[in-house]
């Protein structure tokens, strides 16, 4: 094997370079175990050399084997030296990954993005399943050698959740019941969180804060608005931002509804309207949402203060558009959803919230409500915004800083390309302007 | 240096390549290397020779074949180091990108491999990962008494420890540059007290 020029280094050699002692290795009646992964690993070679149509005699003489070694590989009698494994999956043509097999999944982050890689649908891994796999298993190299922060239920967070075990275990059997349900624990979250009737600017933060889950906004293109994944220790919301502002918050909440009423599935994908199925628990989280995002209090107070009345609204006169728009702007929801919290509150029926749905754009609403409240970016803007779990990103600034994660970590989490300029942002984001 | 406070080297396939591509750079690493140990190991050893039977590689991989030294020491890695350890170092170097090549990593990961199970058998030995794949060197860095090392940070150091002028390092970054070895650098970025202007190719 070596070149003749060099010397082999024998067992006293590796003692005194390295102080290693050699390895048992397993043979018959040695009373040494063959690691687990190397029986894998043998299995495997043996499954892809019968796939191959390759006898054990011509694989053995491809990799340079003794025909009795390779047996042993196979069955499992015998590890598998280093330089073997490239071998055997040359001559097999499978990559040695294959041979290697997947990394365990012992590790919560990584088993809960293989049950959201497992139980994507047959036609193709979604951009938001993608996400949260590539988020989960940055995660998963995260923990590997420092303590995360785990996510944490704050004493709010907590209160709700023991709210949510006691008042709302039962499944809403009507329409209404889930409406009520939906909007009594938004009621509720604002309440312990001491919301009032404000509006919720870093909705994400506040998930994050309070609720033990990661948010990431990532634009994933058009297939889906976002997803819920979670599990006894893992919880991540991802969601779309190449869709307008308004629908992106509307999305999170109603993913955040999901997590908090204990959706018994791991993983929860909104697809092409999924969000607005007739199912009572899709009813529930929606009505948890927009009540959520924008209290019918809210709603009150603000016509109330505006002077806006019914006819106002019906009319679309200008302080009924001026109304609208400001809600729509300052509580940061879409035009259908600020007409729902309208019509909820008592202000429309049905029938004339269905009408002003279809004769009022959201561009013109926001524009009439610019003399109310400027300098906020409308609800009905797109941002393509890439924002990361917070916890995550912090972690692995200081991993990569210390070396036990690399720049690709970083680049996953960011959404950011792993290149020289993210490099020296982060090895060297303390150092003065002009000194690089 | 006494027999006991030499440092051990361990060459990968990047570094052996590079070093291949001229002698001006083979020169300059020998000379830091000096009367250290210096390591091969067989899975480089067999990357090397596979690589000397593919054409696009096959020259430089003949080349770097052809210059390993007598006195390095070729280690027959299957009675020293488990699978699973190597699998747990690839996993960390790389950092969980796709694998583009059966082989990625794998000889590197092997040396980390060996370089903590060293550590964890107490060795003080000082190893040395000489490599152009900065995520083994950023791996090798966390395992106790090894460092991981390019040939441009090792150029840099000579250039800093002033064995080595910066106009004679920027030279041979130059070479390695023109055969696609490394990024364009000048001789001020190695001149350059902080380290920080040749980037990730001389880091960690």
């Amino acid at each position: 094997m070596a070149a003749k020029t060099v010397t082999t280094a024998d067992d006293a050699d590796v003692a005194a370079l390295l102080g290693l002692e050699p390895l048992e290795q397993a043979t018959a009646g040695s009373g040494e175990q063959v690691p687990e992964l190397d029986a894998q690993v043998g299995r495997r070679v043996r499954a892809a050399r019968r796939r191959a149509g390759l006898d054990a005699a011509t694989l053995a003489e491809q990799v340079g084997l003794t025909r009795d070694k390779l047996s042993k590989i196979e069955n499992g009698r015998r590890r598998v030296a280093p330089r073997e494994l490239p071998a055997l999956a040359h001559a097999l043509h499978v990559p040695l990954s294959m041979l290697l097999g997947a990394a365990d999944t012992a590790r919560p982050a990584l088993a809960l993005a293989h049950r959201v890689a497992a139980t994507a649908p047959q036609s193709a891994t979604s951009g938001a399943r993608a996400r949260a796999i590539e988020i989960l298993q940055a995660e998963a190299r995260l923990g590997k050698y420092d303590e995360l922060v785990p996510r944490q239920l704050s004493p709010g967070g907590a209160a709700i959740e023991q709210l949510v075990a006691t008042e709302f275990a039962a499944t809403p059997r009507t329409a209404p019941e889930a409406q009520r349900q939906g909007r009594v624990l938004a009621e509720e979250v604002r309440r312990i969180l001491e919301l009032g009737i404000a509006e919720i600017g870093d909705l994400p933060g506040l998930v994050e804060m309070h609720f033990a889950a990661d948010v990431a906004l990532s634009p994933l293109g058009e297939e889906s608005d976002g997803l819920c994944a979670h599990d006894g220790e893992a919880a991540l919301l991802v969601v779309n931002t190449d869709y307008p502002t308004s629908r992106t918050r509307f999305t999170l909440a109603h993913e955040l509804g999901h997590h908090l009423l204990r959706d018994p599935r791991d993983v929860i994908e909104e697809q092409l309207g999924d969000m607005f199925r007739t199912s009572y628990f899709e009813r529930r989280v929606n009505a948890f949402a927009g009540h959520l995002l924008l209290p019918l209090k809210a709603v009150t107070t603000t016509l109330v203060w505006l002077g806006c009345g019914r006819d106002d609204l019906i009319a679309a006169n200008a302080r009924g558009r001026a109304a609208l728009g400001y809600l729509m702007v300052r509580y940061g929801v879409s035009l259908p959803c600020a007409l729902s919290q309208v019509a909820e509150a008592g202000f429309l029926t049905v029938i004339a919230k269905r009408d002003l749905t279809d004769k009022l754009r959201a561009g013109e609403l926001v524009r009439a409500a610019e003399r109310l409240i400027s300098g906020r970016p409308g609800p009905e803007k797109t941002t393509h915004e890439q924002r990361p779990p917070a916890r995550l990103v912090a972690a692995a600034l200081e991993a990569a800083r210390a070396g036990h994660v690399g720049m690709n970590t970083v680049a996953v989490l960011l959404g950011r390309t792993d290149d020289d300029a993210l490099f020296d942002e982060v090895m060297y984001a303390d150092a003065e302007t002009g000194t690089q | 240096m006494s027999a006991a406070s030499r440092r051990v080297w361990f060459l990968d396939t990047s570094s052996l390549l590079s070093m291949a591509i001229g002698e001006e750079i083979e020169a300059a690493v020998l000379d830091e290397i000096g009367d250290d140990h210096v390591v091969i190991i067989d899975v480089v050893h067999d990357e090397l020779t596979r690589r000397a039977a593919i054409p696009g590689t096959a020259a430089l991989a003949k080349s770097a074949l052809n210059r390993l030294q007598p006195h390095w020491t070729v280690m027959d890695t299957a009675r020293f180091v488990k699978l699973e350890e190597i699998r747990q170092a690839q996993e960390d170097v790389a950092d969980g990108r796709t694998l583009t090549d059966d082989m990625q990593h794998w000889a590197e990961s092997t040396i980390i491999a060996l370089a903590r199970r060293s550590a964890a058998a107490g060795f003080t030995s000082v190893k040395m990962l000489l490599s152009e794949d900065y995520d083994a060197r950023r791996v090798a860095c966390t395992v106790p008494y090894t460092r991981g090392i390019s040939i441009h940070a090792l150029l840099y150091e000579r250039v800093q420890g002033k064995r080595m002028t910066p106009e004679a390092a920027a030279k041979l970054g130059e070479i390695l540059h023109a055969a696609e070895r490394g990024p364009v650098v000048t001789a001020s970025n190695f001149a350059d007290r902080t380290g920080r202007k040749l980037g990730r190719v001389a880091k960690p």
